[in-house]
């Protein structure tokens, strides 16, 4: 077990160090125009220049890529080109809001999702079934920010017309200042993420919670009493919660890494909404940093996925 | 013998050798668990196989699962490349020919699979699968290469009408037959049978056997024939060849073989048999090995199947049999025994003579010198 | 038995009627056929195809470019965009654009981008996949291991990002899209030519002295085939999905085209007084990704009922 520890946790360390490297090819060595953006459009070549040099954008590219990699290993990502403030700061004021957002919305999708998608699996082509089966079909067609544009629209603006004020849109109340303003300001984000999502794990909990039972099993259950068949569904469940699993380490690995469009859509600014507004501002380091820090979740994820899937399931071997 | 008569006798036994494998060995590797997968070992599936096989002959090979027959079928169709050794067909050194000058020889040697459900590619049409060998050597035009499969789907006795289907219509047998029409198209010499009938329904067995005995007549084909048990070789073989553990331990004309079975895993073997007549059941009792066949990544020492032998003796356990010929028997009846079993012996009321220490330790003086011939030990 | 293996049914030789044998794909076709809700879908697709093609024809029809702004007739003297009427059905767009013939034209990008995508990723996917399966050894460990780092790259942030460094096109978002979507193509169909790799059926071609080149195209190929198409249709929503995303956030396909990701982005700023401007377009984009997702379903269930099931992170 330690032996598989250890060389996941390398090989995650590889994938990672690979992706540094095509993040360094793709944002310092593709752009030539990075710095003419940021002197703006009027401006003459030797202010660009001056700003190539002030970002050391002038220097040989395996010095940059040097200095790039030492930085990340002391967890330094360098200054932001606009605000001057470390790239770090930034990212860990941005990070609460991301994770409050992504294990807010977690719980619902699991829930909901697992929950429905057992129910469905137990009940296989009844009304109930067919209900639920549409339900994911029709959030898993769904566009996050349509989804979130009609929420916002519903729940938020008809409801204030009225004056209803449930559910306030934008702003973030930190968790440590007021849970209750916490909960209440995130909870439309929240329901859009997870409905979104919810479809995913519906269907991923009723396939393979119905491969597990077997029509065999479905038979039987019907014959039987509930009482005989909740242990064959407790069966039935260990087994088909692996795909869940690996799905939700995905899913939940990407979403702390910035949810770009729901915190885009509903004016969070977490990791996602960083990313985009430095993006549009050409502020490299800072789209550098997210890309890398985002990364890093979604390899940690992955390797946490695979452990839990070793515990999991005891016919995977360790090797 | 005279050199020159030695080099008459080799030109004599050339013509009509077909086949000869010379120590033929294969080795798999399998990865260990440790860091960079090392720790890893070898399996030794086959592990030094001398073998001829003569034109027109059918030579059976029987052995258990996992004693390494399809290997060395594979290794003689070029599907796997030796680990050592050397393949001669037709007097030709085919060892390690390129996949290039590989491809005219494989006109001629030909395989058939044992499962008639995985050997046919279930998203193509049959006629399509029966004129592979065709496109791939492209030895008939487009319009002329329909005609001929259908002739072969009437030589193996399928429907020539049902060219457009799929695998998928056809039951067992007939796949089968698909499949042993695929391995004729080129005109072959020699056909190895990998199991083919082991899948099949105990009813449909007989026909295909049937089938295969009368191509070989009007084809004059030579036939590896492959199975795990000696019931249904001994009706087809001409020759048996006895593996275990990736290596020949008997080897004889089919007669010769069941009615002096000299190696105790022979004996064996027989025993399994189901015999029709109640006199013949009575009188011979079976005999049951001890325990499972060995791993072939650590074959045992000495005589390979000493850990399960009746008549291990210490003796067993540090020296390696060879095969040659035993207790008089002609030159063409071989067998890898110390202690082989005489006529009349029954080996079912034997125990080993060698104990868990013994076994570990090889102990014990040698009860004959190596290759002396003479009386059963016992 | 449900359960049995359909490939062994019919044991005793129950002969003779049909000459020609069903392909897989004509059996799959036939359970497709049979299959209403997949249908529809279908049919909803080929009028969404229809109103790609037809896009430029019924704005000529009504004689409305989907560019030109109607600043007097479709604005309100405040500057207000104009609700549905008899003229501009779906209403008009902050500068006065007519909505429905912008509706319309965004067929076209979505259709494009959704189908362009899927198809360069499961080419691109199949090839990859088949000579890692294949060939195995290191060819296999270094295709793997780059399809993984692929994989554990967050898709849209990385979108979002190549967007900024290289400008935002149609052609950038297509790439963007192929080049994650590839590996995930690409470890399906590396799983899947694995285990062929070992089956009976390609030994015996080997031993008949096929080449590669041939076992991969004759053998193999066929059989992949059917869970790439499956994927394949499911990717078709799920790039649709990622194009729009991108536009929404001003990263896709550059502002001011026809597209509904685009008009989406735009009717943020009306969104209290024009809600008809994101209906429509709205209402176009999720019409479009459930027919597809419908459709990929019913695919799904004719071709290949084992397929896994998609997941996708927003
Ligand atoms: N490609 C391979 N890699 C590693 N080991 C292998 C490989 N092919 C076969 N072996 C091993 O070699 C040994 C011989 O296998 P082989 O298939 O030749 O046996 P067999 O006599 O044909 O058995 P069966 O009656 O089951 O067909 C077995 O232990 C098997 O596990
Ligand atoms: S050599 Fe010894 S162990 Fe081997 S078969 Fe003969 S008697 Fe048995
Ligand atoms: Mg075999």
């Amino acid at each position: 077990m330690l032996r598989f520890v250890i060389r996941r946790t390398l090989y995650g360390v590889l994938v990672i160090w690979v992706i540094s490297v095509v993040v360094f090819v793709l944002f310092f060595v593709a752009p030539r125009n990075v710095a003419r953006k940021l002197a703006g459009r009027q401006a003459d070549m030797s202010a660009v220049e001056a700003i190539r040099e002030d970002l050391g954008l002038n220097r040989p590219l395996l010095e940059q890529y040097g200095d790039f990699l030492w930085g990340l290993l002391q967890g330094d990502l360098g200054y932001s080109y606009y605000s001057d403030e470390p790239v770090t700061d930034k990212i860990l004021d941005a990070l609460p809001i991301s994770v409050s957002l992504a294990a807010g919305a977690a719980v619902i999708w699991v829930v909901l999702g697992v929950s429905i998608g057992v129910l469905s699996a137990l009940r296989p082509r009844t009304i109930a079934d067919r209900a639920a089966t549409t339900f994911a079909l029709f959030f898993y067609s769904m566009p996050t920010f349509l989804l979130g544009l009609l929420l916002l629209y519903f729940l938020f603006y008809q409801l204030h017309l009225v004056g209803i004020d449930w559910f306030p849109a934008a702003t973030y109340v930190p968790l440590t200042e007021d849970v209750g303003q916490w909960a209440r300001h995130l909870i439309l984000p929240w329901i859009t993420l997870a409905l979104v999502l919810t479809g995913t794990y519906i269907r991923l909990t009723r396939g393979s919670m119905l491969d597990a039972l077997g029509e065999d099993y479905i038979r039987t259950a019907r014959s039987k009493g509930i009482t005989e068949s909740r242990v064959t569904v407790r069966h039935a469940l260990r087994g088909g919660i692996t795909p869940v699993v690996t799905q939700f380490g995905i899913d939940f690995g990407t979403l702390v890494g910035g949810v770009l469009i729901t915190e885009q859509v509903f004016g969070l600014q977490g990791l996602g909404y960083i990313a985009v507004t430095s993006v549009v501002q050409g502020d490299l380091p800072v789209v550098i940093g997210v890309v890398m820090v985002a990364s890093a979740f979604t390899v940690v994820a992955s390797i946490v996925v695979d452990f839990s899937y070793a515990v999991l399931d005891p016919r995977v071997r360790l090797t | 013998m005279t050199a020159e008569e030695a080099a008459h006798e080799r030109d004599r036994q050339d013509t009509e050798t077909l086949l000869r494998l010379e120590n033929v060995y294969k080795h798999f590797h399998v990865r260990g668990t440790g860091w960079f997968g090392r720790g890893g070992s070898y399996v030794h599936a086959v592990d030094g196989v001398s073998l001829d096989v003569r034109a027109g002959e059918t030579l059976g090979l029987v052995g258990e699962t996992g004693c390494g027959k399809s290997t060395l079928a594979r290794c003689v169709a070029r599907l796997h490349d030796v680990t050592d050794g050397s393949i001669v067909f037709q007097g030709r050194d085919i060892t390690r020919l390129p996949a290039r000058k590989m491809r005219p020889v494989r006109q001629d040697i030909q395989m058939i699979f044992q499962d008639p459900y995985g050997s046919l590619n279930p998203r193509r049409r049959v006629g399509s699968i029966i004129g592979d060998p065709f496109a791939i050597h492209g030895t008939e035009s487009r319009r002329a290469r329909r005609l001929r499969v259908q002739e072969l789907m009437e030589l193996v006795g399928l429907n020539p009408e049902h060219y457009n289907r799929f695998p998928a219509d056809f039951s067992g047998g007939q796949r089968q037959r698909i499949g042993i029409a695929r391995a004729l198209a080129l005109r072959p010499k020699m056909i190895i049978c990998d199991e083919p009938i082991s899948a099949l329904d105990v009813s449909i067995q007989a026909q295909i056997i049937n089938l295969l005995a009368d191509l070989q007549d009007e084809l004059g084909l030579t036939y590896v024939f492959i199975a795990h048990d000696l019931s249904v070789v001994q009706h087809v073989s001409d020759r048996i060849a006895v593996m275990y553990l990736g290596q020949v331990v008997e080897l004889a004309p089919t007669d010769e073989l069941m009615n002096r079975p000299r190696h105790p895993y022979t004996n064996a073997l027989l025993s399994a048999i189901p015999v029709a007549d109640p006199d013949r059941a009575e009188q011979r009792e079976r005999v049951v090995l001890a325990g499972d066949m060995p791993s072939p990544i650590s074959p045992p020492e000495g005589c390979r199947f000493h850990p399960r032998c009746p008549k291990a003796a210490p003796y067993c356990v540090e020296n390696v049999p060879l095969l040659e010929p035993r207790l008089g028997d002609r030159d063409d009846h071989v067998a890898s025994c110390h202690f082989p079993v005489a006529e009349g012996e029954d080996i079912a009321l034997e125990s080993p003579s060698i104990d868990e220490s013994h076994r570990a330790a090889g102990a014990g003086p040698p009860p004959h010198t190596e290759g002396t011939s003479g009386h059963g030990h016992g | 038995m449900a359960t049995a293996d359909p490939e062994r049914a019919g044991e005793p030789e129950q002969e003779q009627d049909v000459v020609k044998g069903r392909s897989p794909w004509r059996l799959g076709w036939e359970r497709l056929r049979h299959d209403h809700v997949a249908m529809a879908a279908a049919v909803v697709i080929v009028l969404i195809g229809l109103a790609a093609l037809l896009a430029g024809v019924v704005s000529d029809l009504i004689s409305h470019p989907p560019d030109t702004q109607y600043r007097e007739i479709g604005l309100s003297p405040a500057g207000v965009p104009q609700p549905p009427d008899s003229t501009f059905w779906f209403g008009t767009d902050g500068v006065g654009r007519d909505v429905f013939v912008r509706v319309l034209y965004g067929t076209r990008i979505s259709l494009l981008v959704g189908i362009a995508s899927s198809f360069g990723a499961v080419v691109l996917g199949t090839v990859i996949g088949m000579l890692a399966g294949f060939y195995g050894g290191a060819v296999d460990t270094l295709l793997a291991r780059a399809l993984d780092v692929i994989l554990s790259m967050p898709f849209l942030l990385f979108g979002v990002a190549l967007a900024a460094v290289l400008g935002p096109s149609l052609w950038l978002v297509v790439g963007v899209i192929v080049f994650f979507t590839l590996a995930a193509v690409g470890r399906i169909v590396r799983g899947q030519t694995l285990s062929i790799r070992e089956r009976e059926y390609v030994e015996a071609a080997r031993s008949l002295g096929a080449s590669n080149r041939r076992i991969m195209f004759t053998e193999i190929l066929p059989n992949v085939l059917a869970p790439v198409l499956v994927y394949a249709s499911l990717l078709v929503p799920i790039a649709i999905i990622f194009s729009a995303s991108l536009s929404f956030l001003g990263l896709g396909v550059p502002p001011g085209t026809p597209a509904w990701g685009v008009m989406l982005r735009e009717a943020i700023d009306y969104y209290t007084v024009a809600p008809w401007l994101f209906a429509f377009p709205g209402g176009a984009l999720l019409l479009t990704t459930l027919a597809f997702n419908l459709l990929g379903d019913g695919v799904r269930d004719a071709l290949d009922p084992k397929a896994s099931r998609l997941g996708r992170a927003g």
